[in-house]
């Protein structure tokens, strides 16, 4: 049983794994075959993935209603939104589930004036507490610090109008900024993030990283 | 129930907010500026929406709640029907079992439908560990794709343009100002790293960083291209020194750290600048939702 | 001024600081003045690209890849993008790596097309969403038709004139990825490295600073970064529309925030002094 639970996804690991980096390098029209076959296949699977997030967050909020914890009346609201948009979706304007997505219809109501507002809405309040922040908190205690604020308010006033109304060379340094120590340490960040995934990579495929699997 | 006078307050506002709305949709649907159609119904809503979750801001209550379960609730259901018919329908099912006419049907996809539906057992506790096949295939497959892919991208490219000459051509002055540029930085790490780090004295650190910020000003605005270049690889050099903690910062090795830091600060600086700025963006459409579509003030 | 004075102003109710920048985005937008965009060098990168294309009479493929979180700042872009290419005769083919973005991409599509008077099939496409990721772009590289084998509406590609002869991405002539989160860097690891298309991006203003080292090496071509971008670009085509009109509360809000920052340090300074005055006083 062990070899089914442990050593067998650590064989398949290694062997997809090994097919994954050399059919960079073997150009034979078999391996290409095989190769972008195995692509749709990971492609595909991607969407089944994506549904075990969904279904954990229905579950979670599914327990909160069963244990009937503080606040489940607004897991009630997630469910039936979740139940009436799947079922609209599924309904799909009286073609039902078994053709193409209707263009039009309820669920693009449903997208339109609910979805797309409240996502919108969500992050935008975010503006007021960088706000809130810049005068509380953003402090040039450090020289270090000082050159973040400098840099930020030289950006900041820099990417709008004002700044070429100000002075052309508020825009000119604010663009220095960015191509210059901006790039240069993007540069190093992703040079170090490279080697990570590398690094981690190898360590996937050779079965030295097994989180993903899991605990037994 | 008794309720402090904070609550009161509190209770008060919101129900002055509630009022404030269904106030406002009244009159827009009264005077006719928005209509009492799918479309309209809609914007009041949106609308409605809108002021809900900015509720927040004063404190969270339960119209904020409310909204903000039924924005997860019916964002689940959607991308569910998305994936139904963009995915599942599209790829897999009419492929396998309503293939256009003329053609076979796809049996090549069983094994990927076959792999999805044994990752999904993962969520069952007794047989979940089968789901590590599926996940094992995945996992290694895209680790396999991902080297030679971040190698050439991420690596080869971005050293290429990192390792170049140092001194763009240009007239002897040109090149004075390019040579003068880097030895004031390697001067900087000596004194740094022989006199100034112990001095701890930022006054005259400013001082000595003088000639730098002159010669750093003259070659911007002179368009001289090898000062650029020389920012380039030292800020990328300390950023890599400052990030490698397998050797002690001690020496050169504390001044071309305490370099990077400098670096790493302006690179913040200037990615917070362009943070606020996306922040404030969506505060502004948001606003702008509300005066032009719901209010039509515009 | 006491230091208990100074101590009430710096920590004001924030909710206070919330009303100043609701009052100065909304007052801002009613403020009559003409505010000029200067296009900065990356976006009219992006311009000059898509003019070489409609040169060549090519093929853009549009990859929306945003949700409604980033909609109001990548919206006005792939608007002004589409607005350049559909009033230059470029053809284009819009994709989403987001689920929550097929139907936004759908509205800005049909809607720009509408503009124009561009036809479904001959002038534009969309074919919707696929999971995937960097995989979806490898597919694509490998075997378009493969990767989409049906448009979002489920007709097969090859009965779209505009897409029918693309058997890879190498057949576009510049890809432009709209993203709001990673998806731009799939785009250029797996896709412009492997199959050597044209590749330029417009991001948010929070990703915007990651994409500069590309430019340089020039793995990408055209760089919009946020609304001011979006401004910009709106500019370059001479159609100004909601990021133009926009940045007359950016910058408000932007010089209010500044000003917030340089008085907040202002104030703190100002209690330090008064602190090391009443310590110095204390020892003697």
């Amino acid at each position: 049983m062990l070899f089914f639970k442990r050593q067998l996804p650590l064989a398949i690991a290694f062997i997809f794994g090994l097919i994954g980096f050399l059919a960079q390098y073997i150009p034979h029209h078999s391996f290409e075959a095989v190769y972008n076959e195995l692509i749709s296949w990971v492609r595909l699977l991607y969407a089944f993935a994506l549904i075990l997030g969904t279904y954990s967050l229905l579950r979670l909020h599914f327990k909160r209603i069963e244990r009937k914890t503080a606040g489940y009346g607004y897991s009630i609201i997630l469910w039936i939104g979740f139940s009436v948009t799947f079922a609209i979706g599924m309904y799909n304007e009286g073609d039902w589930f078994l053709t193409g997505q209707s263009r039009t219809g309820m669920l693009m109501w449903i997208y339109d004036y609910i979805f797309k507002p409240a996502g919108a809405t969500m992050f935008s309040v975010l503006a007021f507490f960088i706000a809130s922040a810049a005068y509380r908190t953003f402090r040039a205690r450090t020289m270090a610090a000082g050159m973040l604020l400098v840099a930020a308010i030289i950006v900041m006033i820099g990417r709008i109008p004002i700044g070429d109304m100000i002075s052309e060379h508020i825009p000119t340094m604010a663009m220095w900024l960015m191509e210059v120590p901006n790039a240069a340490v993007k540069r190093g960040i992703f040079l170090g993030v490279a080697l990570g995934v590398v690094a981690t990579s190898l360590r996937i495929i050779f079965g030295i990283e097994r989180a993903y699997l899991g605990g037994d | 129930m008794v309720l402090k006078s904070e609550e009161i307050k509190d209770l008060i506002l919101f129900l002055l907010l509630v009022a404030l709305l269904v106030g406002t949709n009244i009159y827009l649907f009264a005077s006719g500026k928005l209509e009492f159609n799918w479309e309209g119904i809609g914007i009041m809503l949106a609308a409605g929406i809108t002021v809900s979750m900015y509720s927040f801001l004063y404190k969270d209550n339960v119209l904020f709640k409310t909204v903000e379960h039924l924005y997860v609730g019916v964002a689940a259901g959607y991308v569910l029907s998305v994936y139904w018919f963009a995915i599942f329908y599209a790829d897999l099912i009419e492929p396998l079992f309503f293939p256009p006419p003329g053609e076979s049907p796809a049996w090549y996809r069983l094994m990927p439908m076959l792999l999805g539906i044994i990752l999904l057992m993962r969520v069952s506790k007794r047989i979940g560990w089968i789901s590590r096949i599926s996940f094992a295939f995945i996992m290694g497959f895209y680790s396999g794709i991902a080297i030679p892919n971040y190698i050439q991208t991420m690596i080869v490219q971005q050293l290429h343009y990192t390792v170049r000459p140092l001194f763009s051509a240009g007239t002897p002055f040109e090149m004075g100002i390019q040579i003068a540029f880097l030895a004031v930085i390697i001067i900087y790490v000596i004194l740094d790293w022989l006199w100034l780090s112990a001095l701890n004295k930022a006054w005259v650190n400013a001082l000595v960083l003088l000639p730098f910020f002159a010669l750093l000003l003259f070659g911007i605005y002179g368009g001289i291209a090898g000062i650029n270049q020389i920012m380039v690889l030292v800020g990328v050099l300390s950023v890599l020194v400052y990030f490698f903690f397998s050797v002690e910062h001690k020496g050169v090795i504390a001044t071309t750290s305490k370099m990077g830091i400098y670096f790493l600060m302006v690179s913040f600086g200037a990615s917070f600048g362009y943070t606020i700025m996306a922040r404030m963006s969506l505060l502004v459409e948001r606003l702008e939702f509300l005066i032009r579509e719901w209010l039509q003030l515009t | 001024m006491q230091r208990e004075t100074l101590a009430k102003i710096l920590n004001l109710d924030r909710r206070w600081i919330f009303l100043m920048v609701l009052i100065c985005a909304i007052g801002a937008r009613f403020v009559d003045i003409d505010m000029q965009i200067f296009p900065k060098k990356t976006v009219k990168a992006m311009y000059d690209s898509i003019e070489e294309v409609a040169k060549n009479k090519g093929t853009v493929l549009l990859s929306m890849d945003y949700d409604p979180a980033a909609k109001p700042e990548l919206e006005p872009m792939s608007r002004a993008i589409l607005r350049h290419c559909f009033s230059k005769g470029v053809k284009v083919i819009g994709m989403t790596h987001n689920p929550h973005g097929q139907r936004l991409a759908q509205t800005v599509l049909e809607s720009s097309a509408a503009e124009f008077d561009a036809k479904y099939g001959e002038d534009f496409a969309l074919l919707g969403y696929k999971a995937g990721g960097g995989t979806l772009v490898i597919n694509m590289g490998q075997d378009f038709r493969d990767a989409f084998a049906k448009d979002f509406a489920n007709t097969d590609i090859r009965s779209l004139p505009v897409a029918k002869d693309i058997t890879s991405l190498t057949d576009i002539d510049y890809v432009i990825s709209v993203a709001s989160s990673g998806y731009w860097e799939a785009w250029m690891i797996y896709g412009h490295d492997r199959y050597h298309f044209k590749f330029g991006t417009g991001v948010t203003g929070v990703i915007a600073p990651d994409v500069f080292p590309f430019i340089q090496t020039g793995q990408v071509t055209g760089l919009i970064g946020g609304l001011a971008g979006a401004a910009e670009y709106e500019t370059l085509i001479g159609k100004p529309g909601i990021a133009t009109i926009g940045m007359k509360p950016q910058s408000a809000v932007h010089v209010l925030l500044v000003l917030f920052v340089l008085f907040g340090n202002f104030i703190f300074f100002w209690d330090m002094i008064l602190k090391r005055r009443q310590e110095k006083a204390w020892k003697r």
